[in-house]
């Protein structure tokens, strides 16, 4: 018997093992759709992702660092003479600027969007990105812990970034609005032309299922509509750069620009808040903290 | 068997790693799915109990630092590494170009049934036919590429397998006069 199952060791290794990758992702699935609670059977997993992702990011840093104290500064003496004439000029304009500075900077965008919204924003570090080219994700350093829960939309002071889609103590999973499995109900802000804005899986957003004959043109910004209550209304996601309108078709399409660039994405901010839709995918309100479970309905900045 | 492991799942870490640092560098369609790369090599070159080992953990491992289902890569890397260990017993694996073609075939494969199961699971695919250029681009990027990788791999099992293997017995029969 003993022989029996050495012999046979690698195929019942092989097959217990894809076992387990059906069980895992049949598992995933039911949460996904609602079925189960917190996704946070993964939670071990991720807690581990986040150094793993940080050890990702070091030898980014490491090169960039490199580039610029190494590399970028050949010929840095001769720049240096031209840039101590410079200093000093820049100098005097700088205490002229300092207040525009804060009134206007990005500081001040933070903290007007903080104070736009009624729900605690919690800021947050992007910490790693998706390793696949199919998916669009990313982790950030705050987890349950922090009082984040799955289904909370994250933002940045451009606009709509994704929706948190898995939680560990420490770190979350977010999944952006480019996925192609993102679904945002948004309306045009100048028309309120209603529609879905859905991620493709590349650069650029979608906006589908609007009514022919809804005045929808280049350039119109596209916000969030509240609707479904998943994300608050009047959140930015996009610009309208092309309308597709089939004469044919009852429903016209758009592409979007995001509001938020995606590339350059290493400060978000989760709402501390999750709409009553979210609340029922994932489980009401029993794993929200009190304060945030008891919040009214956010009115977000720009909401008309 | 534990040292090849220990040292083949490391490997795989590794290649994860830099893969990632890759993906936040270079465009999606020229990052070499490393993974991947690694897991054939192993199932080609190494001892059979760490290169599934390998499979698993690299695939599981890309799905936690990804957007897919947890198990979904896991389950094509397991399908990738005995799909090569049936080939590899057909043809010459370990030489470069079969290696490569096969593995172009598997690349290909591989985003495929990706896309597939993601359909199956979610209902989504997470790529259409925009996506087909990126995975061609990927799949002859990880072909020319996996001859480097499989030297590699090979170069580490072969070390560490001498080390692993076991003593090899010496029976002297007593029952027959020495003299």
């Amino acid at each position: 018997m003993r022989e029996f199952l050495i012999r046979l060791r690698l195929p019942l290794l092989f097959a217990m093992l894809v076992v387990l990758t059906l069980i895992s992702m049949l598992a995933d699935r039911r949460v996904l759709a609602g079925f189960g609670r917190e996704r946070s059977f993964g939670g071990a997993l991720l807690e581990l992702a986040v150094p793993v992702q940080k050890a990702l990011l070091f030898p980014i840093d490491f090169a960039r660092e490199s580039w610029s104290r190494y590399v970028a500064l050949v010929g840095l003496h001769e720049e240096n003479e031209r840039l101590r004439a410079r200093v000093s000029e820049l100098e005097e304009q700088n205490l002229q600027y300092a207040e525009a500075i804060v009134a206007s900077g990005h500081l001040a965008e933070i903290a007007e969007m903080r104070e736009g919204f009624d729900v605690p924003l919690h800021s947050a570090q992007v910490v790693g990105h998706d390793v696949s080219p199919w998916f669009r994700s990313m982790l950030i350093d705050r987890g349950r812990v922090h009082e984040v829960r799955s289904g909370m939309p994250v933002v940045t002071d451009r606009g709509l970034v994704g929706l948190v889609t898995a939680t560990s103590p420490h770190a979350s999973r977010v999944m952006l609005l480019l996925d192609r499995q993102s679904a945002v109900d948004g309306m045009v802000q100048r028309s309120r032309a209603r529609g879905i804005v859905r991620g493709t899986g590349t650069g650029n957003l979608e906006f589908t299922y609007m009514v022919r004959g809804d005045d929808v043109v280049p350039g119109d910004e596209v916000i969030t509509s509240g609707v479904g209550g998943a994300h608050p209304k009047g959140i930015r996601v996009g610009r309208v750069l092309e309308v597709h309108a089939d004469e044919t078709s009852l429903l016209h399409t758009a592409t979007l620009q995001p509001a938020v660039d995606f590339g350059r994405l290493e400060q978000v901010f989760v709402m501390l808040h999750r709409g009553p839709t979210m609340d029922l995918l994932y489980g009401g309100d029993g794993d929200l903290p009190a304060q945030t479970a008891a919040a009214p309905p956010a009115a977000g900045k720009g909401a008309p | 068997m534990i040292r090849s492991a220990l040292a083949l799942t490391a490997l795989g870490l590794a290649a994860l790693v830099l893969q990632g640092t890759l993906a936040a560098l270079l465009p999606p369609a020229l990052v070499p799915d490393l993974g991947l790369l690694v897991a054939l090599s192993a199932a080609v070159s190494a001892p059979a109990l760490p290169a599934l080992a390998l499979a698993a953990g690299v695939g599981f491992g890309a799905d936690l630092l990804s957007g897919t289902l947890l198990g979904q890569q896991a389950l094509l890397r397991l399908l990738a590494f005995a799909g090569t260990r049936f080939v590899s017993g057909q043809f010459h694996l370990e030489r470069g170009l079969p290696l490569a073609t096969f593995c172009l075939a598997v690349g290909m494969l591989d985003a495929l049934g990706l896309a597939g199961l993601s359909w199956l699971f979610t209902g989504a695919s997470p790529f259409g036919l925009e996506g087909l250029p990126t995975l061609v681009v990927r799949a002859v990027l990880g072909a020319a590429l996996v001859p480097f990788v499989h030297g590699l791999v090979g170069g580490l099992s072969e070390t560490l397998h001498e080390g692993d293997a076991p003593r090899r017995e010496v029976r002297f029969d007593t029952r027959r006069p020495v003299l």
